[in-house]
């Protein structure tokens, strides 16, 4: 194509053309900041970003990039910059196995998983057995949203550190909530581990704290499935329960609160997951006083430090705030960096060990015994009266009770294998 | 008697709205000799147009009712004409895989335009109350609403199917298609409007059913699977079959949620013969925790039985 050109002109086209970049190049060299900055800090998250279960990933992983980004512009942990990354699981534990390849290909070295418990436990498996090959690159699993008790249970593992509370303490915080004038109970749950863990930790704590409760009847409904509810909740008002306890999650529960609404059920609702993005809107306004959920944080925590973020992030652009879970999960671990003052991966997971979070006055602490960390549990209900409204909606999560972190504390059976140096 | 009663109830409306989502698939199927992957998407996109009819745009219920199975007829009539037409010489790979595709496109279109999470799409006001109590349960007026129109459908497209010269031309065209071309009826514009009827007809469940169970991305893939089970229990191509069995698995899956009885009380007979199995802890589980898994537990014994469905030719 060139020999449309005259010679003399081809002649300064590839003189130009290669002395271009050289100049480009230099000037880069000279141009480029910081030559020996530190290397940047690497985290991978690992969770669905694509399918039915990427609504709620969507939100929280903008509430993460807003933490990280305030943290960079604050100079970074221990002067790095934080690199965080995303990676899709597709919701299976395959593809969360080959999400842990990346990250041990790109020499990451801190992952963040929560949402799955199928996908949690294959990785904790997964990152047990490289550990045990590579000492000195080791990966870290912080579990952020796994509710299963046997994670800090039977399946406990060193490398694993869970940053919320399980589903053994939010239904305890739950159960101790109950009025002493409550006395038939329904359960309701989705039926694969976490629901099953919570149906027996909820007959579990009743049985401890509130023998006098009855139980009306209880399900375990296949997951994702059930389109309507109405029979389900036909049984349930059948049964004239004052109190409804369920860990439904997602559609499950909007659907199953939509569906007792339309019937006319007249119980209250003791929920876990109903502050999640995009639940307040399907909820709607038949549940104002009579929906309550017993979590680790909400929206409105009381807390000038959370309530500042919160605004905040919407302010700079990052959207609600629905809960500091993830960001809870995220500050164990610089925390941890900062005072290990280092980022090697056992020295970073025996900081965590010892880590206690404050955000204002909000404290969590992680427990050396079982990785799990104790933090206070809150009772909230949805309500017009709250501080931050959710969604666009004229409605929010107000906070009714909150209990201190030694009463949720719940015991382990957890045996942990420690690595040679821990 | 109340659980029945309740069971009936529920079970029949459920089923209804079945059959007016597989009518569409089945007539399709008739008609064009495929089965069309895409249509839980229309379905999708039915609720979704008529949520943004009704509420974004602010036009009302009534016209997001209207408006969602017309827009649902013109983009299925659009893809008849441009596309499967197009792929019907490959065979039955063809508007197999352009279908299939065509779903998981649609999917992913309302996740850009409407977002990932569910949208608050609203039962309308004039319809929100309790239309009637049995045995201490509310029936809102709605549903019976939906139960109303769903019949009142279904009859005028058997009336129209039975009744008219179209429709005698579109019956005619399911077994002798070349000798309706032959005799000067536009073959290909019937097609396309069949096409554009069967993606209505799934738009309009959508419209009806969106606001009762949540209008979200997820809600084509979530109905795919029990509309292809209940076009294939009653026999690929029977408008009557698909009836049948659209009412039978509403009825079954419903009584077995209502039910508190368990495995182990239907092994009640044989205990003396089996007298240490029935009170094994897996036997002890109650019915109703399988029930969302009647539909499939139908297709097996059906298509083990009798492959061709209940009401199906033999091909």
């Amino acid at each position: 194509m060139l020999q449309i050109f005259s010679p003399v002109l081809r002649r300064s086209l590839t003189a130009c053309m290669i002395a271009t970049p050289c100049a480009l190049g230099a000037v880069g060299i000279f141009a480029s900041p910081d030559v020996h900055a530190a290397p940047p800090i690497k985290i991978m998250v690992i969770e669905p970003m694509s399918g039915p279960q990427s609504s709620t990933m969507e939100a929280s992983a903008k509430n993460l990039q807003y933490a990280v980004k305030r943290d960079n512009d604050a100079g970074g942990v221990l002067g790095s910059k934080i690199d965080l990354q995303f990676c899709d699981d597709k919701f299976s534990p395959k593809d969360g196995k080959d999400c842990l390849d990346r990250a041990i290909g790109s020499d990451t070295h801190f992952v963040m998983q929560g949402i799955g418990a199928n996908v949690t436990l294959t990785l904790v498996d997964a990152i047990e057995k490289y550990n045990a090959r590579n000492p000195g690159k080791e990966l870290i699993l912080i579990n952020w949203a796994g509710l299963d008790e046997e994670m800090t249970g039977k399946y406990c593992s060193f490398w694993h550190f869970r940053t919320d509370g399980h589903i053994g303490m939010k239904m305890k915080a739950a159960v101790l909530s109950l009025e002493p004038s409550v006395k038939r109970v329904y359960l309701i749950n989705m039926d694969y581990s976490m629901g099953q863990n919570a149906d027996a930790a909820t007959r579990r704590l009743l049985k401890q704290y509130r023998p006098d409760i009855q139980i009306v009847g209880s399900e375990l409904h296949p997951p994702n499935r059930v389109q309507d509810f109405t029979p389900y909740v036909a049984k349930i008002k059948a049964a004239k329960p004052d109190v409804i306890l369920t860990a439904n999650i997602g559609t499950d529960l909007s659907r199953l609160i939509r569906a007792g609404n339309d019937i006319g059920l007249d119980a209250r609702w003791y929920t876990v997951y109903a502050s999640q993005h995009g639940q307040v809107t399907t909820i709607g306004a038949k549940g104002v006083g009579k929906v309550y959920q017993a979590s680790d944080s909400i929206m409105s925590m009381n807390n000038p430090v959370i309530d500042k973020l919160v605004e905040q992030s919407r302010t700079d652009g990052y959207g609600d705030f629905e809960s500091v879970r993830l960001y809870r999960g995220y500050l164990f671990l610089t925390y941890a960096i900062r005072d290990a003052k280092t980022t090697q991966p056992l020295s970073v997971a025996k900081a965590i060990e010892k880590t206690t979070v404050s955000i204002g006055d909000y404290k969590a602490t992680m427990r050396a015994s079982d990785h799990q960390a104790q933090l206070p549990m809150n009772l909230s209900v949805v309500t017009a009266d709250a501080k931050f409204k959710q969604e666009g909606t004229p409605w929010g999560f107000k906070l009714l009770k909150s209990f201190p972190a030694d009463e949720m504390t719940e015991p382990t059976d957890c045996k942990m294998k420690r690595p040679p140096g821990a | 008697m109340q659980t029945l009663a309740l069971g009936l109830f529920n079970g029949i409306s459920y089923g209804m709205l079945l059959f007016l989502m597989a009518a569409g698939l089945t007539l399709v199927l008739s008609m064009l000799g495929m089965l069309n992957f895409a249509h839980p998407a229309f379905y999708m996109l039915g609720a979704y147009f008529s949520y943004t009819f009704a509420q974004l745009l602010g036009l009302g219920y009534w016209c997001g009712l209207f408006a969602a199975p017309l827009c649902c007829a013109l983009i299925g009539g659009l893809v008849e004409r441009y596309l499967l037409r197009r792929v019907i010489q490959f065979g039955i790979l063809g508007p197999l895989l352009l279908t299939f595709g065509l779903g998981i496109v649609i999917v992913e279109s309302v996740t850009l335009l409407w977002g990932k999470h569910s949208v608050p799409y609203a039962v309308p006001a004039s319809l929100d109350f309790t239309l009637f109590s049995l045995y201490g349960i509310d029936y809102s007026a709605y549903r019976a609403f939906t139960l109303v129109v769903t019949i009142a459908v279904l009859g005028v497209l058997y009336g129209l199917l039975k009744g008219t010269r179209i429709g005698t031309t579109v019956r005619a065209s399911l077994s002798h298609p070349e000798m309706v071309n032959a005799l000067g009826h536009n073959l290909p514009r019937l097609r396309t409007n069949v096409f554009a009827l069967g993606s209505a007809l799934a738009g309009l469940a959508g419209a009806l059913s969106g606001n009762i169970i949540g209008t979200e991305p997820g809600m084509a893939a979530q109905l795919g699977g029990i509309l292809m089970i209940v076009v294939v229990v009653g026999g690929l191509g029977s408008l009557a079959g698909a009836f049948v069995s659209a009412l039978l698995i509403g009825i079954l899956q419903t009584l077995t949620v209502s039910t508190p009885l368990s495995w182990s009380d239907f092994l009640t007979p044989l205990q003396h013969v089996l007298s240490g199995i029935a009170t094994n802890e897996a036997l002890t589980q109650p019915v109703s925790r399988f029930a969302p898994l009647v539909p499939f537990a139908i297709v097996i014994v059906v298509l083990a039985i009798r492959p061709r469905g209940l009401m199906g030719r033999r091909n």
